[in-house]
């Protein structure tokens, strides 16, 4: 037994090792997450936050109460320019609208006629055009909205079904989390495996007095190590900016799934890495697959507002419950089908290691 | 100049041979820039609309029209469902939020009565919360507008400066051509330059009497062939399946060779400085992802907040230049031809780099 | 046609502050076979680097073939063969494949190209193979197409890094022929090996360099009765005290005392006592327990010239 493990650590000691030694290797692990967190911190701060210049025409009161309520809004990065200077702008693209608001304003407002305020678009596509086209209403409703006075007698009353909000930011940290695991599992234990076949260096494990079981187990433990030193990088960084903070014991389901996740990632690796056996199709293959399953698990989204057939597809991805767990967990301090997907991770978990086991054991025979 | 074309075409060919015999890496490489586009598309379907349910306890001619309101706030999917219902799908947390469009809607606001909206939100995470908070009043006030036209006076007249609208997915799609012609072509190039090290080939180069140049012409020549292999299949998929006929069907041809150059020039330099393909190759297809995301390819890089960063990449001038192709219009604020000497810059400037690095390494 | 193969005068090569290479001066006529020895790390790769223009030298002249190498290096290359140690061969092409390329980039005329990758895979005994991938040869049969792909643009000088390195005796001995067989066809051979053997029985002149200097250089023969004419090779119960080693030294006729693996080695002139003195004075002190009289080998004489055994 002592011989057994003695030999296990060892293959992962030199695994990690070398693992350690290959810088490039270990930032092009972390490139894929890093790369859609610059894109959610740059639709967090940009979404709807389109450059507009505002043409106002009217010095009015009420004219100038829609023009604070423009300039106010969330939904704009308003700059109020001369009727010339705005097109102008429009022209060279500086800004993706023009509103204006007409002379004559306050006096056709007063006589409760048709008051149309104009906003030129370029549209050009239908992302931003239906941003705009969200904007000015929602500023006319706060022009509405702030009046003593106001003719809409609708209102709304929200009831939230969580007692905190989640920030874009937070939300999309936990599938770029489970894209990184992928990627570091699938990748860092399939090119391990891989370059055992490619640099012979094999047969120096294959002809050493150690147990099969001792060969995989080791490259196994290598990968999930790696991986999980790259999740607890995250992990405390996510706590120490306040964006991963799970209340008490919640801490616990979350580190499980972490750690399941890993180890599918490792097996998933070691399955690739023996079958193929080339490490550059292994690299190709694991992080085409890792963005599929990144995708599906909600990707850059929520999973639960992709397209039904895509949710179909979804459901058959161990990504998609490993997301869920850990955002249940982390966000809304909930266990909420927790069971369901530990048992999916677990069983996706236990399942990749096992193939990955036996394809390194038939490699090795072969 | 006989021979250096001679030396040209034969590390080209040497090269492409020597992809063929990788044939998974050569298939997985091809396609990359579909799978972008796939799963690309997969977000834009999400990024627009949350479903929302809508319980109509009042059905009054006037609760219609703001169900028609809601339908019309470029904000829901609205599904009509029974309250059972809408609290299950809340639950199972397939949609956004449950409206409640209470009995007596009609006659209250008829009688110039306060209407209380229950909405009961899934607040998952702020940003789509905060789009039902916004798009809820937005479609009642437009619902007055439309119900009350003397009351609610203040309307938004839309004038677009466009022909006609752009889906997203056609937008994207542009973008996402130039993004897998850049990594297909940075990836092939670092492959077949890389190896040629790893494998201790560069030897056979290194004590040829052939030009320095010639041979990483050539080899850039390779990772052309292979990339417009890929440009193909990706621009095929653009035209026939999503549906975007290119405006100017020449110049996709000739900014595509043009965006091409730069992504192959900087894989030769890449690999010949990494000399491993085992780095190379996670390297060039990680680092694309933040590239692209910086580069605009989701409209105008000023407008989304990344004017300053987007300047240095390649890949904004190009995703300019084939928006300009396909959609016929500009998306950048530098003209075409600034574009285009940019892309030219930084081709020029990659090959010269990589042929630097390649002498280098020969003759230390 | 006069001036030599390789010319190389006070050549020094300096990596920062380690001199590889330090004031070499050496000539290789054309048409003989030169073999270049020494460990690892003599200096020796660094030389054939900048010989063959893959290196810049610090200081010093290099003339290949009677031109600069530094100011016409493509020329020289034209007219360079190399069997780089690596092989550096495309394993994933054909053996043709691999020749044609090769071709190209030497610029052998197009319609000669054909029958020379005939000729050559013909020599090399390839024939049969010429279309299977190379990474299903042995590698002796990759040697073998190395030295084919050398020769396909007739080099007028051929450089050979260890070229017998890994290959079974069958293709060592090929090899051999085939080197020995350029020199009738008035070829310079620059080789560099670490087999005595080989150096021997191939090189008309050798340089044995060691610590980026040259220290010694002459042909098999001349080098070995230089540094001795016999070797006593004696095993002595105990080992020889120090004190046996400087009497020794003294004796009339040694030239040299080594110890190597437990083996005292005694190099002797001519002087056909010197033997028996030499016997006399070990036995006075210590049990003889073997003696072996041999003429000294390449490894002797580098023991002698450096005071370290070859692959140290």
């Amino acid at each position: 037994m002592r011989t057994y493990l003695r030999a296990l650590i060892a293959i992962a000691w030199k695994d990690m090792g070398v693992w350690v030694r290959r810088p490039s290797t270990i930032v092009a692990t972390v490139l894929p997450a890093v790369g859609f967190m610059i894109i959610i911190l740059i639709s967090a701060q940009a979404v709807g936050r389109n450059p507009v210049a505002l043409v106002v025409l009217d010095r009015g009161p009420q004219a100038t109460r829609l023009a604070h309520s423009l300039e106010t809004s969330n939904a704009f990065r308003v700059r109020t320019e001369t009727p010339e200077r705005a097109r102008q702008l429009l022209h060279d693209l500086d800004v993706a609208a023009v509103i204006t608001i007409p002379a004559g304003f306050d006096e056709t407002y007063s006589a409760h006629r048709s008051d149309p305020v104009t906003i030129e678009i370029n549209n050009l596509n239908l992302d931003f055009t239906n941003d705009l086209r969200r904007s000015l209403p929602a500023a006319i409703t706060d022009f509405y909205a702030g009046q003593n006075d106001s003719p809409v007698l609708v209102q709304v009353q929200e009831h939230d079904l969580r007692s905190q909000d989640v920030s874009l930011v937070q939300f999309d940290l936990i599938p770029n989390l489970a894209l990184l695991l992928t990627v570091a599992g699938v990748v860092n234990c399939g090119l391990a495996t891989a370059r055992e076949f490619e640099d012979l260096t094999i047969k120096e494990l294959t002809l050493a007095p150690i147990a099969r079981s001792a060969l995989v187990g080791g490259k196994l433990l290598a990968g999930w190590t790696t991986t999980m030193s790259l999740a607890a990088i995250v992990l405390v960084g996510g706590a120490a900016a306040g964006l991963l903070r799970p209340a008490g014991w919640y801490w616990l389901p979350a580190l499980v799934v972490v750690a399941l996740f890993g180890l599918a990632a490792a097996g998933l690796g070691a399955l690739l890495g023996a079958s193929i056996r080339r490490f550059q199709p292994v690299i190709a293959i694991g992080i085409n697959l890792s963005l599929y399953l990144f995708f599906l698990s909600g990707g850059i989204s929520v999973a639960a507002f992709l397209p039904d057939w895509v949710q179909t597809v979804a459901r058959f991805t161990p990504t998609y419950y490993g997301v869920h767990a850990l955002q249940q967990a982390i966000f809304y301090q909930s266990t909420d089908l927790l069971g369901q997907d530990l048992l999916v991770l677990g069983g996706t978990a236990a399942l990749t290691v096992a193939a990955g086991a036996l394809a390194l054991r038939r490699s090795i025979a072969a | 100049m006989r021979s250096a074309l001679r030396v040209i075409g034969a590390v080209c060919v040497k090269d492409l041979r020597l992809a063929l015999t990788e044939r998974v890496f050569l298939v997985i490489g091809v396609i990359i820039p579909v799978n972008f586009l796939f799963l690309f598309s997969l977000f834009a379907l999400t990024g627009g609309e949350a479903p929302i349910a809508v319980v109509m306890q009042g059905q009054g001619p006037l609760a219609r029209q703001f169900v028609s309101s809601l339908e019309h706030a470029h904000s829901f999917q609205v599904h009509v469902m029974s309250t059972a219902d809408a609290e299950r799908q809340l639950q199972a947390g397939r949609i956004v939020g449950v409206l409640t469009v209470p009995g007596g809607f009609d006659d209250d606001l008829r009688a110039g009565r306060r209407i209380e909206l229950p909405v009961e939100v899934n607040n998952l995470q702020v940003d789509f919360t905060n789009d039902i908070r916004r798009a809820v009043p937005l479609a009642i006030t437009s619902f007055y507008a439309q119900a009350f036209p003397d009351q609610v006076v203040v309307q938004a007249r839309e004038v677009d400066i466009q022909a006609g609208d752009t889906g997203y997915i056609p937008y994207l799609a542009v973008s996402i051509v130039v993004a897998g012609m850049f990594v297909e072509g940075l990836l092939q190039s670092v492959v077949l330059t890389a190896r040629e090290y790893e494998e201790s080939t560069i030897k056979e180069l290194e004590l040829s009497p052939a030009s320095r140049w010639a041979v990483a012409l050539g080899k850039v020549a390779a990772g052309l062939v292979l990339t417009a292999a890929a440009a193909a299949i990706v621009t095929a998929v653009v035209v026939f399946v999503v549906g975007v006929h290119p405006v100017h069907p020449l110049e996709v041809m000739l900014y595509g060779v043009l965006m091409m150059v730069p992504a192959v020039a900087l894989g030769v330099l890449v690999g010949t400085l990494l000399k491993r393909r085992q780095a190379a190759i996670p390297l060039a297809l990680g680092s694309f992802l933040p590239l692209f995301f910086l580069s605009g390819p989701f409209g105008p890089p000023n407008w989304g907040g990344t004017a300053v960063i987007s300047l240095v990449s390649p890949l904004t001038y190009a995703i300019a230049l084939f928006q300009h192709a396909f959609h016929g219009y500009l998306t950048a604020q530098t003209p075409l031809a600034v574009d285009v000497a940019v892309l030219v810059g930084f081709a020029v400037a990659a090959v010269v780099a990589a042929t630097a690095v390649l002498r280098r390494g020969m003759m230390a | 046609m006069s001036e030599p193969a390789i010319e190389l005068v006070e050549m020094t090569k300096r990596f920062r502050n380690f001199t590889a290479v330090d004031r070499l001066s050496l000539t290789v006529q054309r048409g003989e076979i030169f073999g270049l020895l020494g460990p690892n790390g003599s200096g020796k790769t660094t030389t054939v680097n900048v010989i063959s223009g893959l290196s810049r030298p610090t200081s010093g002249t290099v003339r290949v073939l009677g031109r600069d190498m530094l100011t016409e290096p493509r020329s020289v290359r034209r007219l360079l063969g190399t069997i780089p140690q690596e092989t550096a061969l495309y394993e994933e092409l054909s053996a043709e494949a691999n020749l044609r390329f090769h071709g190209d980039l030497f610029d052998v005329p197009r319609s000669r190209l054909p029958s020379r990758i005939d000729e050559l895979l013909r020599l090399v005994q390839l024939e049969d193979r010429r279309r299977d991938r190379v990474s299903t040869y042995s590698g002796g049969m990759k040697r073998r197409l190395a030295l084919a792909r050398a020769l396909l643009h007739d080099p007028e000088l051929l450089y050979l890094d260890e070229p017998t390195l890994g290959v079974d005796v069958q293709s060592r001995r090929a090899i051999w022929d085939h080197v020995l067989d350029l020199r009738t066809r008035g070829k310079t051979v620059l080789i560099t090996t670490n087999y005595l053997e080989e150096a021997s029985a191939l090189g008309d002149r050798l340089a044995i360099i060691d610590r980026g200097r040259l220290v010694a250089l002459d042909s098999p023969q001349q080098l070995k009765s230089k540094y001795g004419d016999t070797v006593l090779d004696l095993v002595l119960e105990p080992a020889p005290s120090p004190a046996l080693l400087v009497r020794l030294r003294s004796i009339d006729g040694v030239t040299a005392v080594n110890t190597a693996d437990g083996t005292l080695k005694v190099n002797l002139t001519g002087d056909p006592e010197a033997t028996g003195r030499v016997v006399t004075a070990v036995t006075g002190e210590a049990k003889l327990l073997r003696i072996n009289q041999h003429e000294p080998d390449l490894d002797e004489v580098f023991l002698q010239l450096t005071g370290r055994e070859l692959r140290d």
